[in-house]
């Protein structure tokens, strides 16, 4: 019973009318945001982190998770009247969206992944109702050692599984780590390549750095693209979104281990909500009797996607509120959000900020009823918003990312600063370099100095002290294994590409 | 196609000289310490060498493959650059109408066609939103307008 007490409690949170309101006004934003090709949730959060800096925490929390909801949801949109992905999450949505959309069936594929969004999204948050508390719970007897074997497996993770290129993921997340080690250590109090500059004493922000890489840094590289505007507007009519019989009765099963496949994916460090909808995509065609209508718009191959992002948005909470261990970039400036606040996640929040935890868990159920009752109404919005070109939309969002830098501080340089690592966003992108492990680093780099650095002291300086560990030794094994994995692959797909090149030469 | 990766040799040797500069400072400016009490150059000289290892590996792997020619787009980076810049230098002596107006005007013209009024009309718009968001709305103690002279 003191699971409903806990959830009687969020619902109390949540429904306070200003965490109603930032709720509402982030799942706005986030669709708003989402809707927009090459945006995705980690430009959309990290644009619209300074405003959060003068919320309390809980509301700040809630509103960045609703942008993060919220661009998958709107992302998909996109993905189905476009065939570009909104965000890289709802990318297998366009393999059977936008041939519905091009049968005419563009607004019941709409109207199916909002329905599956929702019911992607509601597992995911009774998942994360029931297992947060245990696995906190759990975690109170870690130690140092244990937190840094978990923290070096997320990093390890975060840079193998998603990149093509294991070698370059590494790099992105120590470089991430040596950038946040400028600054004031924290346990000898020197000041680290600062070269005697007194405003690096703090080291760089993570708004700076987030808005930069991801916001500027987006823009960069997408002016100057080639974009297509034909869409079928009546597609947002709302005779053309009701499902056939035959719809309701295929989608059941797809969006039942969808939601099982995204809330295991979710959870996972480094996987998430793009690997989620693409793994359950790949199910739903192994296990369908007719494999070949996928891609010619059957409704499994976009219900089963987007309720496993959906389910996996939501799982992907639970090891960075119960461990303080972000499996993700986006993630990580959840952490950063709640870090500038003071309060540092890990297994003691959801005891000592009760109130926090399940009002941001039950406001994922309010943002989800949120999205459910606006994006039906509201296609009609979206599609329009998709017709808004890009050369109005990017000064506009040039403007709102120098003006958010500028507030944090009300500092000139603070905006020079998000130049800065605009134009290193555009240079990582132009040189092929992955720029989430360098935030997921940039978070993570300091808390595994120092669960390192105290795990040594606990350990008098012997590694194999902390192997011995049941937890670190597993978890520090399984690391080792990962990384020998994605090697021994990333060397085969190497061979592969060689001999296709060859034969390509050859024939 | 190009008979080498070019793009991933020059990241490679970049990042490796980042790392190797970085770990050179950190042994020769900070305490090392020992494994059991490390100092403050211990992680960073250590991150530093791991980044010039994996540099390497980038850059050899560069080597092996061909690669495409990168194209740089100087005329976006520099209009977006210019206006990120005058914005910086105008919010604090022109305030932020101002200087929101400019910084707008500016991207505007980073992608071809230039239509000069409809870029007026775009910055004249984003300034009174903006306005109307953080000044009217949020209240944010940012200057509308100033002028320092």
């Amino acid at each position: 019973m003191e699971l409903l007490g806990n959830l009687a409690l969020g619902l109390n949170t949540a429904l306070s009318p200003s965490n109603l309101l930032y709720c509402f006004l982030g799942v706005f934003l986030g669709t708003f945001v989402g809707v927009i090709p090459g945006i995705g949730p980690l430009a959309a959060i990290s644009m619209l982190f300074p405003i959060t800096f003068y919320l309390d925490p809980t509301a700040a929390l809630i509103m960045l998770a609703g942008i993060y909801y919220g661009t998958t949801y709107g992302g998909s949109t996109a993905s189905i009247l476009l065939n570009i992905p909104g965000a890289t999450s709802s990318a297998v949505t366009c393999l059977d969206g936008y041939p519905m959309a091009q049968q005419g069936r563009a607004g019941v594929a709409l109207m199916m992944t909002t329905v599956a969004s929702f019911a992607g999204g509601s597992f995911g948050i009774i998942i994360l109702s029931l297992f947060s508390p245990i696995i906190a719970e759990y975690a109170l007897s870690f130690g140092p050692a244990d937190y840094f074997a978990l923290m070096l497996l997320g990093l390890v993770a975060a840079s193998t599984i998603a990149n093509a290129s294991p070698a370059k993921g590494l790099a992105m997340v120590v470089l991430g780590m040596l950038v946040a080690s400028v600054g004031t250590d924290s346990q000898s109090g020197v000041a680290r390549f600062t070269f005697g500059s007194m405003s690096l004493l703090d080291g760089f922000g993570i708004s700076a750095m987030a808005m930069g890489l991801f916001g500027i840094g987006e823009i960069l590289s997408s002016v100057g693209n080639a974009r297509s505007t034909a869409i079928d507007k009546s597609s947002a009519k709302w005779r053309n979104m009701v499902p056939t019989r035959d719809d309701v009765r295929r989608s059941w099963m797809p969006g039942l281990r969808g939601s099982a496949i995204g809330s295991f994916f979710g959870a996972l460090p480094g996987t998430g909500p793009s690997i989620a909808a693409f793994m359950a995509y790949a199910v739903e065609k192994r296990v369908s009797d007719t494999p070949e209508r996928f891609g010619k718009g059957a409704i499994e191959g976009i219900v089963a996607p987007e309720t496993a992002n959906n389910a996996a948005d939501q799982t992907a909470f639970i090891p960075t509120l119960t461990l303080g261990i972000p499996g993700s970039a986006t993630m990580a400036l959840m952490l950063g959000a709640l870090m500038v606040h003071g309060i540092q996640p890990g297994p003691t929040l959801i005891v000592q900020q009760p109130a926090l935890f399940w009002g941001l868990v039950m406001s994922f159920w309010i943002g989800n009823i949120i999205l459910l009752v606006l994006n039906l109404p509201l296609i009609g919005l979206w599609v329009r918003m998709l017709l808004v070109p890009y050369q109005y939309l990017y000064p506009a969002i040039l403007v709102f990312v120098c003006i958010g830098a500028y507030s944090v501080r009300a500092n000139p340089a603070d905006v020079l600063m998000v130049l800065g690592f605009g134009v290193l966003g555009y240079g990582l992108r132009i040189a092929g370099l992955p720029a989430a492990p360098l935030l997921l680093g940039f978070v993570l780099g300091p808390l595994i100095e120092t669960q390192f650095r105290r795990s040594m002291v606990l350990a008098q300086g012997d590694f194999t002290t902390i192997m011995a560990r049941p937890i670190a030794g597993t978890v520090l094994a399984l690391t080792a294994l990962l990384l020998v994995w994605s090697v021994v692959s990333a060397i085969r797909r190497r061979r592969r590409l060689a001999q296709a090149a060859q034969g390509g030469l050859g024939g | 196609m190009l008979d080498r990766d070019y793009r991933d040799i020059v990241a490679g040797v970049a990042l490796a000289l980042a790392g190797g500069a970085a770990a050179l400072y950190a042994v020769s400016n900070y305490a090392l310490g020992t494994f059991t009490r490390m100092g403050p150059g211990m992680v960073p000289a250590w991150l530093g060498g791991a980044l010039a290892v994996f540099g390497v590996i980038i850059a050899l792997q560069g080597m092996a493959q061909r690669g495409e020619p990168v194209t740089i787009r100087t005329r976006v980076l520099l209009m977006l650059g210019a206006s990120i810049v005058c914005f910086a230098l105008m919010i604090d002596r022109f305030g932020m109408v101002p200087a929101v107006f400019i910084a707008a005007l500016l991207a505007s013209c980073a992608e071809a066609p230039i239509r000069p009024l409809r870029s007026l009309i775009l910055a004249g718009v984003l300034s009174a939103v903006t306005w109307a968001i953080f000044i009217a709305g949020l209240r944010l103690t940012i200057p509308s307008f100033d002028w320092p002279y």
